[in-house]
């Protein structure tokens, strides 16, 4: 029998461990969102902690009055939008006969098929050939279709069908039904959790990925938001501006601008998250079928 | 058991099918570019064949034998932090009752994967100073002497795995949340009824439900048997710390710098990929023939 | 290596800035340059599209009857601004080339200056796909003309430079153009910087050294008196032993702070190719004056008069220490100012001052300078109309420099139409023109100009609109301290840095590398693996990790490790110039 105080204990030693560990992992964010509010002086001289420093929306008033940056938001939804569906779509389509071990024929020789591109490329040269050839360069299905089959999700959820009752199909295949029904009527609904997980995957990597924007893309107006920010942020090269831009750049120390911008892309992630929290948490209802 | 017709299963995977064989296997044929020596004006196909040269060129220069040994030990450690930690973390947080507590702590470690290493470096730099940096302060307080983090041989690859590590362990334990949701509820009011401690209920009931994605993230990340991080190490490292710090992949974007050799960077590529593969079939082959149990 | 064409872009900044500006008229007395464009432009010659070497007159800037397309592969500035309707494809440069030369310029991509637009390029070299026009590193070009993808642009250069054109690439001695030659072809239009901007200055606080009762420094071990003084004294008066004595950074060389000064204070030139004492060619960091200078360096480091972290601070963290007033000394470039204007424009009482290289001995010391051609434009192969290029830079020179009052009053009535937007000014002036380049001297003159028409009060020595706007900023913070007049000031005001590169440039202070070709076959497949070397070797030596006796058995590694094939190379090169 567990002694409550020995229970207490190990209980306030938990929340005390993952609460220094959640300060941890939010300092550096905080950090960020005050250089974000803070004067280009102040971040120059590196004063800036965890409060602002002489308190400016400067670089936010900069960030978001730049049409480019609204126009690259707008991309990097659309490419989200369907990036995603076609990602969960693909995800589902795959991973469900590929978790039928001893059913389907050749499951091994599929599995390793799409396992194997996981682990070699052609590189970047070949990749970008190939969405050439395929007049696929500076639209957005070059963002979407190289990438359109996760893996990664891919294998997470076949592990996932593998592990539900087989009892749940062969009651609906008496009934009539198919493998279309089974995957789309039965499985599905009971994987909220894996759905959520992969679900939030393949959102966070659509939304964060940026260098095949780059070399997909030819202008900076057809980048996404992560492509985007990559020029305004991480290459200020300060030597192809003039003293005009210099002295905005006065006023907008690349810091702050930087911070800015990692927020901002950050905000649309954190309100999904806690969307998708509730699903990745559901315990299996099984109407009627527990083991 | 009537099986039932499994054309819909396989017409179910053509898509994904066709998809990875357009924009996977056909690029992937473009790999021979690390067989030869890559002039852009013949294009792959044209360019002349050299065989290993290209991998030969990298594992003769001077110093390589130490990239790598340092690319497999810095890779080696985030392979296994990077599963552990995510592992604990993810049974702490279970035992956690207040739902409104796990949810935000949950939220919160999964911020530092947003922060690019450009923005974490200058925080790291401050916080590892020797010379006034927190984490020496809390040294010098518990009567230690000042660690020079980031300039030093001995601490640098450990540096390097704990910020990797800080930043990423959100990221599985999302996966193994979401794994022990589908352990039937049933167990763990059986073993109660039994008597079972919360303890034995973790160690016989949760983490064997665990068993499955944990094996299957491990295989996984064998795959990055030899990414050590690149942007990482890139940004964070320097000349003090070449000795335990540079690995394949950085010295292979230097090589690069003069002059843009796609050819040795594929094959060195090439290299990565057959060793992770190599690794990858054998534990699959072991967990098959052994465990009855695939991988994936 | 990225810190290098940042300069170079500084410089070429700082040419073309903008000019917010009252009229548009441009008085050029400065200028005497004249070129025979007006009658040119009054009536376009006929018959220019599909010209070849024949008897017709070759006109700089005539225009194409029929027009004729252009593609490009370019880069745009960080944060360009057009007006509505217009783009980095569609604007008031673009129309200016359709309606003064008949040229259809059309983007095929554009990628952001610096890391991303040279990705672009190497990828569309690596995929085959070339545009008609782009730019291209060193190191590209040699694989280029090797591969036989671009055209030989010898005809064209001679036949319709301008006069200005021709002034661009004399005033460097010819070496751009020689850069660009291979086997007596010239292959691609130089993108023409400056070596003098990228001399070396000595950076001080000067409050710091009245408020220590010191002298400027005049030699080495002023250097050291002085570094031990802002150490030890407590020049920023706040009680606490938190400041350093010189600035550098971990990646020893490049940018702002940098060594190389220091190294060249020794009279030692660590990063290029020099003269040794025989008549041939060697790599600075091997020479043995370099011993020197890191057992300075050490014995410095030993004495806490740099910060013991350097070895783990870039660029960007060590410039914060200096915009906290942690440093007061650092070796940097006519640029640095950039890097500290957030806090200087703010506080008056910060005093940064510029000062030629100390030397070690009797004899001055020269600054380094980089080789001013970091990029080069190229041609395609096959493309008709290669003089095109030349014609589109003349145009552009012509409105930069020229005294052609009718064609410089109609483009620069499109440039400056939104003239009260310096972000849209500034993009349609500085970053929206395709070709970039200008003369050497450019900066040096609109210092020397800008402080001649405040010594005289005389303005109509100005020589351009850049010139003129320049000098009321400079005027401003004179008189008002305005911090957003503060940058100009400080680099093109009377106190500025050029004060010292003019004097580099009247004395001869000054060194270029001798070797201005691509990389030799070693070089590519060594030198990375050689500036490790010497980043490890001199990083430990300055930290006191090892001895300075250790010196000569790095350079036998240095050479071991294909050093002396490089040199070899290098020198066959050099005889075979």
């Amino acid at each position: 029998m567990d002694s409550s105080m020995g229970r207490k204990t190990f209980a306030i030693v938990n929340y005390f461990l993952l609460g220094v560990l959640a300060i941890l992992c939010i300092f550096p964010v905080l950090h960020e969102l005050a250089i974000s509010f803070s004067s280009a002086a102040a971040i120059a001289a590196g004063e800036v902690n965890l409060w602002p420093i002489g308190f400016t929306t400067s670089a936010y008033e900069f960030t978001l009055q730049r049409e480019e940056f609204l126009h690259a938001t707008g991309i990097s939804l659309l490419r989200v939008l369907l990036g995603c569906s076609l990602n969960m779509l693909l995800t589902l389509l795959i991973a469900f006969p590929l978790s039928k071990e001893s059913v389907l024929k050749f499951r091994t020789g599929y599995v390793w098929y799409f396992v194997f591109t996981m682990l070699f490329s052609g590189g970047m040269i070949p990749g970008y050939l190939i969405v050439k050839n395929l007049g696929l360069l500076d639209s957005i299905w070059a963002l979407v279709l190289p990438g359109a089959v996760p893996i990664f999700n891919v294998v997470l959820m076949l592990n996932f069908f593998r592990g539900l009752p087989k009892e749940l199909e062969e009651a609906s295949f008496m009934d009539g039904a198919g493998y279309v029904t089974s995957l789309f009527r039965i499985y599905a609904p009971l994987s909220m959790p894996v759905l959520a997980t992969t679900g939030l995957f393949t959102i966070v990597m659509h939304w964060n990925t940026w260098f095949d924007g780059l070399i997909y893309m030819n202008s900076l107006q057809h980048y996404p938001l992560s492509t985007y920010l990559q020029t305004v942020v991480v290459n200020m090269n300060l030597g192809s501006m003039s003293l005009e831009q210099l002295k905005q750049f006065q006023a907008v120390n690349p810091q702050n601008a930087k911070a800015a911008q990692v927020f901002l892309s950050i905000v649309p992630i954190m309100a999904i998250y806690p969307f998708l929290q509730k699903y990745l948490v559901q315990g299996m209802v099984i109407g009627g079928v527990k083991e | 058991m009537k099986r039932i017709n499994q054309m819909p299963l396989h017409l179910m995977l053509l898509p994904g099918v066709i998809l990875v064989f357009i924009f996977a296997y056909i690029p992937m044929s473009g790999a021979i570019i690390a067989f030869k020596h890559f002039v852009p004006s013949k294009g792959i196909w044209g360019s002349d064949w050299v065989g290993f040269e290209n991998f030969r060129y990298v594992f003769e220069l001077p110093g390589t034998t130490q990239v790598i040994w340092n690319t497999i030990f810095i890779a080696g450690m985030k392979i296994v932090a990077g599963l552990v930690v995510p592992i604990v973390v993810t049974l702490l947080l279970n035992e956690v009752r207040k739902t409104f507590f796990k949810r935000t702590v949950q939220t919160l470690v999964y911020l530092p994967h947003f922060l690019s290493w450009v923005i974490l470096s200058s925080i790291l730099i401050d916080i590892l100073s020797p010379s006034g940096g927190i984490v020496n302060k809390l040294i010098v307080a518990l009567g230690g002497h000042p660690i020079y983090f980031l300039g030093s041989n001995t601490w640098f690859p450990f540096t390097l795995v704990v910020s990797d590590v800080w930043k990423e362990f959100g990221y599985g334990t999302i996966v193994y949340l979401a794994a022990i949701t589908a352990i039937n509820p049933a167990l763990y009011e059986a073993a109660k009824v039994d008597g079972a401690s919360r303890w034995r209920q973790i160690w016989h009931i949760t983490l064997p439900g665990m068993l499955p994605v944990i094996v299957l993230m491990g295989v996984l990340s064998l795959g990055n048997v030899l990414n050590a991080g690149f942007e990482q190490v890139f940004i964070l490292y320097s000349p003090g710390v070449y000795e335990s710090g540079d690995i394949l992949d950085t010295l292979v974007y230097r090589i690069g710098f003069i002059d843009t050799q796609y050819d040795v960077s594929t094959a060195v590529g090439l290299f990565k990929s057959g060793v992770s593969f190599v690794l990858i079939c054998v534990s699959y082959w072991l967990a098959a023939r052994f465990a009855n149990y695939r991988i994936f | 290596m990225n810190q290098r064409k940042l300069r170079l872009k500084v410089i070429l900044a700082l040419l073309s800035s903008i000019a917010i500006v009252s009229g548009c008229s441009n008085a050029n007395n400065g200028n005497k340059e004249n070129t025979d464009a007006a009658t040119q432009n009054a009536s376009p010659t006929q018959s220019e599209a599909g010209s070849s070497a024949g008897s017709e007159a070759v006109s700089p800037l005539g225009k194409y009857e029929t027009p004729i397309t252009l593609t490009v592969g370019r880069d745009t500035g960080a944060n360009e601004k057009y007006p509505e309707g217009d783009s980095v494809e569609n604007n008031v440069w673009t129309r200016i080339y359709k309606e003064e030369l008949g040229i259809d310029v059309k983007v095929a991509w554009s990628a952001l200056t610096g890391d991303q637009y040279d990705q672009k390029m190497k990828l569309a070299i690596a995929s085959g796909n070339l545009p008609d026009l782009m730019a291209v590193t060193t190191q590209q070009l040699a694989q280029l003309v090797e591969n036989d993808q671009i055209e030989d642009l010898t005809d064209a250069i001679n036949k319709y430079p301008s006069e200005l054109f021709k002034k661009v690439f004399e005033d460097d001695g010819g070496i751009a153009m020689k850069s660009a030659t291979f086997n007596g072809k010239i292959m691609a239009l130089p993108m023409q910087g400056s070596a003098l901007d990228s001399s070396n200055v000595l950076w001080l606080r000067k409050d710091w050294l009245d408020k220590l009762g010191l002298q400027p420094p005049k030699t080495m071990d002023d250097v050291k008196k002085i570094a031990e003084a802002f150490t030890k004294q407590d020049p920023d008066g706040n009680g606490k032993p938190d400041t350093f004595g010189l600035g550098i950074t971990k990646a020893i060389w490049g940018g702002s702070p940098n060594l190389e000064g220091f190294f060249n204070g020794y009279h030692a030139y660590p990063t290029i190719w020099v003269k040794d004492g025989s008549g041939n060619l060697a790599y600075g960091a091997v020479q043995s004056q370099s011993k020197q200078a890191l057992a300075d360096l050490q014995t410095m480091y030993k004495a806490g008069l740099i910060d013991m972290e350097f070895g783990v601070k870039d660029a960007t963290q060590v410039n914060q220490d200096i915009n906290a007033n942690k440093i007061g000394m650092f070796y940097g470039k006519m640029s640095s100012p950039f890097f500290f204007m957030s806090t200087a424009s703010q506080d008056p009482k910060i005093e940064w001052q510029s000062y030629p290289l100390p030397s070690v001995d009797a004899t001055p010391a020269s600054t380094q300078q980089d080789f001013p051609v970091q990029y080069y434009y190229v041609v395609k192969k096959g493309y008709a109309n290669p003089e095109a290029v030349i014609k589109i830079f003349n145009l552009q020179l012509e409105n930069s420099y020229g005294s052609n009052a009718d064609l410089t009053k109609r483009i620069n009535d499109q440039l400056y139409a939104h003239a009260n937007d310096s972000e849209i000014t500034s993009t349609q002036v500085v970053s929206a023109p395709i070709i970039k380049g200008g003369l050497p001297t450019q900066n040096l003159n609109q210092y020397l100009n800008i402080n001649k028409a405040i010594a005289e009060k005389d303005e109509s020595v100005l020589a351009n609109n850049v010139e003129k706007t320049n000098y009321k900023y400079v005027l401003d913070y004179q008189q008002t301290k305005n911090p957003s007049s503060y940058g100009t000031w400080a680099i093109v005001g009377p106190t500025g840095p050029f004060k010292v590169l003019n004097d580099y440039q009247n004395n001869k202070q000054f060194v270029l590398t001798e070797f201005i070709g691509a990389a030799t076959p070693t070089m590519v497949t060594k030198k990375s693996t050689l500036d490790k070397l010497v980043l490890e070797e001199f990083t430990k030596m300055i930290a006191g990790n090892k001895s300075v006796d250790e010196f000569d058995k790095f350079v036998q590694d240095w050479n071991k490790l294909g050093g002396d094939q490089i040199t070899k190379e290098v020198n066959d090169w050099n005889a075979s110039k």
